[in-house]
Order: C-alpha cells, then structure tokens, then sequence
C-alpha cells in the first residue's frame, strides 16, 4: 500500500507539473529582450547571408538565407526568441539572399521592408513578392545618405546609388549600423563598382566590423575601400567547400595583411557580436 | 526541363528548377548570349535559350511589381 501510495503521489507530482505548463504559460520564462542589448548575429546558413540585429526591444533582419534552409531558418529565428521584425532587408534578389524571405515574412510579424527598386525572374523572386502581397505590405526603396533608427542604434542606407547596374549584385542594399562607439557595416554581394560610388559620395563607411563583400569574392573589397573602411574586424559568410572558391585567396590575403581578424561561417558556425556601446565581444558556434 | 538563371558565380551559372532548388552549370555549357534571368531549356547534355519565355517572364514579373515599391 505505502508503494502504491507513493506511485499515486508521484503521478500527482507529474501531472501537476506537465499540465501546470501547459495551462500557466505566464508562468514560463519569458525570453524578453534587455532594453540596452545590442546584438549582431552572423548566421551560418552555409553558402548564403542571414544576419539578425538586435538593439533594445528593436529587431532587424538582413537577407534570410536561400531556399534550402527556409525552413531551419524560420526555426531557428524563433529559438532565438524573435516574433517580429521591425526592418527587412532584401539586400537584392539573388536566391541565397531572398531564398527564405517568404518564409520570415508569412511567420513573422513585419515592419518595413527594404529592397533594391529591381526585379528578377526566379520563382524564388516571386514567392517573395507574394508573400509581401498577402500581408499587404509594401516595399520601401532605399534612399542612400538616408539615416533611420533602430532602438537606440542609427542606420544610414549606402547603396545602391545608380539606378541601373549590369550585375545584380552591385544593386546591394548596403547599410552602416552605428550603435553609439561600435559601427558595422554590411556590404551584401555589392562589388567594386558600388565601393567606388560609395566613396565617391564621401559616405562615412569607418566600421569596427565589415560584413564582406560577395562571400568574399575578389569581385568586392577593393584595397581602398578596405582601407577606408579600416575595421577590427571581418565577417565573412560562406558555404564549407562551395563551389565557386569563396572566400577567394585575394580578399583573405588583403584582410591579412591589413591585420584584420578574420571570422568565417563555413569555420566558426554562428558569429554573434555583443556590444555595450564601447566594447565588442565576439562568441562563435565553432 | 526549364531553368531559370539566378545568377553567374565566376565560371558557373546557378540555375533554378521548377521545383526552387539550385543547379550549378558550367558558363561554357549555355549559350554565349545567356544572362541572368533568362529561361534555359535543358535536354539530355543540350541547353539551348528559351528567348520567348524569357521575355513573357520578364514581362510578367515587371507588371507583377507595379505597385510593390512605396
């Protein structure tokens, strides 16, 4: 009898804790975001971008991976303990920048989203613009020089500046994002031809970390926009073993030898920077 | 089978089938005039251009964004 009565309390034990979480979820830990965090996330989505920016209760992505990892995307963004999105960013229609666009957009609350003004013929394209349509969202061209604010961090829009480019990367969207000290600039596929636009604009584009250029192509990072650019540190994102050679040896050698510490998706995994205003701290997967 | 050209890495176009995933062809493998966005026709090792279908779509797409961009 005493077995028996210690199996019934145990039952009651159990019971009580699994519906006592399934019925009291406000009593979960919620994952509510520090008003002063500021976070930048380099996902590793093999040879492709997703970036996510954390700053205070405010919440930017920059490009959602390609089509294969749409869905462990999705998932991991809601891991991560993100619901919404005040800004996206499509930096251009390329399928390893939009691939798992539609995907963020149909389970995620949206704000604006921002788009080089410039079509492509994929289906990959066109999941996206349908899913814009069905949440009746618009899309926002950005304006270079432009500046808005993402919590307390500050965004300034530094391409695309011509209206029409023969390689659609060059109509990357790029953007400075300036959290008091600490400066990041994310180039998406923009190459040389951009670079020397930007400069010639006589945008600031100093960074303490530079998203590379083109998965590190040699068709991006010229000497002197690196030079100018002048960060601590460089991120690169790409696929382990891909089979167009990125990160080339050209752009490894020129971050080298400019002293550059080197983070790479296909190497560390996920790259995740935290800063409190003035100090960076890095943590990798890998 | 129809492909829709995403893009030019280097040497090798990435290419979209109809069912979103991605096929890397070697650039010397299409037709010299190919570029990103056309319509290919693949049969067996021959890939020819698919010009007619490249310009519907194009059309299409454009029409399609009218009104997407504030």
């Amino acid at each position: 009898m005493k077995k028996l009565g210690c199996i019934f309390a145990l039952a009651i034990i159990v019971l009580a804790a699994v519906f006592g979480y399934q019925y009291w979820p406000s009593q979960q830990p919620q994952s509510t975001p520090s008003a002063s965090i500021f976070q930048v996330t380099f996902l590793d989505v093999g040879q492709a971008d997703a970036i996510t920016i954390q700053s205070g209760d405010s919440t930017m992505l920059i490009d959602a991976g390609g089509n294969s990892t749409a869905d462990s995307l999705v998932k991991t963004l809601q891991t991560m303990g993100f619901n919404k999105f005040d800004v996206v960013i499509g930096t251009h229609p390329h399928e390893d920048h939009i691939g798992g666009l539609d995907a963020v957009i149909n389970q995620f609350e949206i704000g604006t989203i921002y788009m080089p003004k410039v079509t492509a013929t994929t289906k990959t394209f066109e999941d996206v613009i349908e899913a814009i349509e069905d949440k009746g969202l618009s899309v926002t061209t950005p304006v270079p020089g432009t500046s808005f604010n993402l919590g307390q961090a500050v965004c300034t829009l530094l391409a695309p500046n011509s209206q029409s480019y023969e390689d659609l990367n060059n109509y990357s969207i790029v953007i400075r994002i300036q959290y008091n000290q600490n400066c990041f600039l994310f180039m998406g596929d923009a190459e040389t031809d951009s670079e020397k636009e930007i400069l010639a604009k006589d945008f600031s584009v100093k960074a303490d970390v530079l998203k590379v250029g083109h998965h590190g192509s040699s068709s991006s990072t010229s000497g002197s926009f690196l030079s100018s650019v002048n960060p601590q540190f460089a991120v690169i994102m790409v696929g382990k073993d891909n089979d167009y050679g990125h990160p080339h040896q050209e752009t490894l050698d020129k971050l080298n030898s400019a002293g550059i510490g080197i983070y790479r998706t296909d190497l560390n995994g996920t790259i995740t920077f935290t800063s409190d205003g003035t100090n960076l701290q890095v943590s990798t997967e890998k | 089978m129809k492909l829709t050209i995403d893009r030019f890495e280097g040497d090798i176009a990435v290419c979209e089938k109809s069912d979103r995933t991605m096929l890397n062809i070697p650039r010397h493998k299409l037709p010299l005039e190919a570029k990103e966005g056309d319509i290919l026709i693949l049969e067996g090792e021959n890939i020819t251009l698919d010009v007619t279908e490249s310009q519907k779509r194009r059309e299409e797409i454009r029409k399609r964004v009218e009104r997407l961009w504030k």
